[in-house]
């Protein structure tokens, strides 16, 4: 009787499910984890030998397992309910903050090493003021919100080392203390490892101190709340259960309003992008995502032009570098391979402005071959 | 391919049962063998071709020694060419760039090594072909007359990554006729889920610690840290094998066959030699009969048992991986063997219960470190922080004690037959609610290990090295 009663039990459900797999067709790409999943692989005879073959196989099912978003949230749920702070390499921290763990080891010491390098050879060339702008994370910030017992290396002091290795030609700014000063603010996403916009209009009080510049009072901006539903790229990978999702809020202003966009040839009228606010990439509402070279031309006519060589935290903050420029033109150099130097002379730079932060620069490599 | 993946659970496994069920008798190893090598080629192509050989040779060694049953020299030729080729095989994939290796290292010289991948299941598919023909050599078994029910002995995939090591005997009538019955179904799929619980669920989870501390993924080694690490490691790799073997038996059993238990509560041992009693039981009997016992065993006297104990523990060492962490982890337990063999079991039998489970404990963690790490040095470090550090914590090894705390608790409990006499009380009662209530219970681990296989979370292979 028991063998009967667990037969029946069993393989009604593990029928269904078998069943069920191979009729339902999954998407191409998931939101929730915003990638792309694998697709079929393309049978390959030295692939088939060498294993790699069953393995893309293997992904490809396991991609697109029926519901695959429930056996996401069901995992993460069992693990976190055993005790863990942590899931995928993301600590659940106090008050709904996530942290991607931050890893500084030799690596990464001698990368930041190596950019410092190219950077002041990068530098020689250049006759406008360069500005540096290397942004801690949310995890040292907030640290406080990190599980118990999690402690985190000293952002500080990989800023301040990096920072004594550029050479005098560039101007060092450290956000370190103003940041903590306004940590309560809500200066970083919680579930993304973006700054908001609040906590970049601190970047640009601090940068326009460092280049003398009257910034616009954060006052006179239009505060406007353009979603409440966004899960960023934290959530994406610890997928917790009942996690609260972040407000998106911007400032606008007639000045950044009223531009011209240039992304990689495609031309926009705002630097806001209402589409992104339906999808999962909510942050790319800023700048439209990645491009290799974006261009924002404003109304302001004071010859002044700033080029960017940048992360995407400065996609957040061209909201405000843009409200005392004539041109703001940002780089990518993981995708813009042409000599900087020349860009610089091409389209009359007056000042160069690098922005980055802290863990991103850490695994950065394009910028070892900046020129 | 391994039992713990979507692509086993859902696709492999319900096709294949499928049509084993349905095809008529005589084809049911048809299906088996057809079954087997595309589980096998699954990632292990390249050593389907050697596997068919040597079955081609098996076969015909055994039916020659059969043939020539009272030529006795005829007959050993015959078994002398199997266990050669067998054994040279084996040596040619595991062991030859080891060797290499230290002859380059004694002699200055530069012999290129031959970088031939190790071919998964090699170890249990070579000593499963010694046990046929050393027992037909001896006449235990009868040697098998059909190639095709050699086949699917040989090629049987339930056991053929991460054993049991099924000996000829086990199964040479179920090659034959099978008894495939609902019951056995279920009672087979039953101990299947717990396998796979045991590995998904407990093995997996325990050993992401572990992986940290492996791969030095940590600031600083505390010594509360070094223990939970070496617990988690042992608790990994019980559940994991354990559970493996489980997956086997289960299968063995939908299939309407029979393995041997390979495990059987290990870490409740009271000695070491009880606990080489209760551990990998399959390959500790191999060792017995077909090493131990043909040099003497223990009829020779103390001298040449304490030789014979340590051939076979060498041998056990490095038939879990050709480096010298394994063969020390061997030696390690051989001499602990001997000792207890001469005079500490009986001080031992008159001590509390509770300071034999100690010493058991603690010897079978700090062969875990012998065992975990190839590089000796590490070893050594390892153990000398577990015993003698300055730090007894810090604030990692509390962040990693509160992370795994409850896995590791949840993974002792496991590891005490708590719930094998739980189950037999349940198995006494005739109550369908209970019946329901369990059958429910298997589902839920069922659907847990899916989650959890789905996502494609931390799931080790821990077996490429046998």
């Amino acid at each position: 009787m028991r063998d009967k009663i667990f037969f029946v039990i069993f393989i009604a459900t593990w029928v269904l499910l078998v069943m069920l797999n191979f009729i339902i067709k999954s998407p191409e790409f998931s939101e929730q984890e915003n990638r792309y999943l694998a697709t079929i692989p393309k049978f390959n005879f030295s692939e088939l030998v060498s294993g790699e073959y069953s393995e893309k196989l293997d992904s490809y099912i396991n991609d697109h397992f029926i519901a695959r978003n429930f056996w996401l949230k069901l995992n993460s749920f069992i693990s976190l309910s055993t005790g863990k702070t942590e899931n995928n390499g993301v600590y659940i921290g106090k008050d709904g903050y996530l942290f991607e763990k931050f890893k500084y080891g030799k690596e990464e010491k001698e990368n930041l090493e190596k950019i410092a390098l190219a950077i002041n050879n990068f530098s020689e060339n250049i006759d406008v003021p360069i500005y540096f702008l290397l942004v801690p994370n949310s995890i040292y910030i907030n640290q406080d919100k990190l599980p118990d017992y999690v402690s985190v290396y000293d952002q500080n002091e990989i800023i301040n080392e990096f920072y004594s290795k550029l050479n005098y030609r560039i101007e060092k700014i450290n956000t370190i203390y103003t940041l903590k000063q306004n940590k309560d603010k809500n200066i970083y996403f919680k579930t993304d490892h973006h700054m908001t916009s609040d906590g970049a209009y601190l970047l640009y009080l601090e940068f326009c101190k460092s280049a003398n510049i009257n910034p616009v009072a954060i006052s006179s901006f239009k505060r406007e709340l353009v979603t409440r539903s966004f899960l960023g790229t934290f959530d994406s990978k610890a997928q917790v259960p009942n996690q609260i999702p972040d407000e998106i809020i911007v400032y606008k202003n007639d000045t950044n309003q009223d531009v011209k966009c240039n992304y990689d040839g495609e031309k926009y009228n705002s630097i806001f992008n209402e589409e992104y606010l339906n999808k999962k990439d909510k942050y790319s509402y800023f700048l439209n995502g990645n491009s290799a070279n974006a261009i924002i031309k404003t109304k302001i006519s004071n010859g002044k032009k700033l080029l960017v060589i940048k992360d995407s935290y400065a996609h957040i903050a061209s909201q405000f570098l843009c409200q005392n420029y004539e041109e703001v033109h940002f780089l990518d150099t993981r995708y813009y391979r042409i000599p900087i130097s020349d860009y610089i002379e091409e389209n009359k730079i007056t000042d160069v402005l690098f922005l980055y932060n802290v863990s991103n620069i850490l695994e950065e490599v394009s910028l070892r071959g900046i020129k | 391919m391994v039992f713990s993946s979507v692509v086993f659970l859902y696709i492999f496994l319900p096709i294949m049962l499928l049509i084993y069920f349905v095809v008529p008798k005589k084809l049911k190893n048809a299906v088996m063998i057809l079954a087997s090598l595309i589980f096998f080629a699954w990632g292990e192509i390249r050593y389907i071709f050697i596997m068919l050989l040597l079955a081609v040779m098996d076969f015909w060694c055994g039916k020659n020694i059969d043939k020539f049953y009272d030529d006795k020299k005829k007959k050993r030729v015959y078994l002398l060419i199997d266990v050669c080729v067998n054994l040279l095989i084996l040596f040619f994939f595991k062991y030859a760039d080891f060797i290499i290796t230290n002859i380059n290292n004694l002699t200055h010289l530069n012999i290129p090594l031959l970088n031939i991948p190790l071919p998964i299941g090699v170890s249990f598919n070579t000593f499963q072909s010694l046990s046929y023909i050393i027992d037909v050599y001896r006449g235990n078994v009868k040697c098998e007359k059909s190639f095709y029910n050699y086949l699917t002995y040989t090629t049987l995939f339930p056991q053929i990554i991460a054993g049991p090591i099924v000996r000829y005997e086990t199964v040479d009538e179920e090659l034959e006729t099978k008894n495939i019955s609902l019951d056995n179904f279920s009672k087979g799929m039953r101990r299947f889920i717990i396998g796979l619980g045991k590995k998904v669920l407990i093995a997996n989870n325990i050993g992401m610690l572990w992986n940290i501390l492996e791969t030095g993924n940590y600031s600083e080694l505390s010594m509360l840290l070094s223990w939970i690490g070496i617990c988690a490691f042992a608790l990994q790799i019980y559940f994991d094998f354990s559970g493996y073997s489980d997956m086997a038996i289960g299968l063995a059993w939908i299939f309407g066959m029979d393995f041997d238990e390979n495990f059987n509560y290990p870490y409740i041992s009271k000695s070491i030699t009880e606990f080489w009693r209760r551990w990998h039981m399959t390959l500790g009997s191999w060792f017995r009969d077909y090493i131990y016992i043909p040099l003497g065993g223990n009829r020779k006297g103390l001298l040449k048992q304490i030789r014979n104990i340590l051939i076979v523990w060498f041998l056990t060492g490095a038939w879990h991986g050709a480096s010298w962490n394994f063969i020390l982890w061997g030696v390690y337990f051989g001499i602990v063997l001997i000792i207890e063999k001469i005079f500490l079991l009986k001080i031992l039998e008159k001590l509390p219960k509770v300071f034999r489970h100690i010493y058991s404990i603690l010897l079978i963690l700090v062969s875990w470190v012998i065992f975990a790490f190839e590089d000796l040095s590490k070893v050594f470090e390892y153990i000398k922080v577990m015993f003698t550090s300055d730090i007894i914590y810090n604030q990692e090894s509390l962040y990693y004690l509160k992370n795994y705390l409850f896995i590791i608790v949840v993974g002792i409990l496991c590891s005490l037959p708590i719930w094998k006499i739980l189950k037999e009380k349940i198995d006494k009662k005739e109550n369908k609610w209970l019946d329901i209530l369990t059958s429910f219970g298997y589902l839920a681990i069922f659907l847990l290990s899916t989650a959890s296989l789905v996502t494609d979370s931390f799931n080790p292979f821990l077996y490429f090295r046998f």
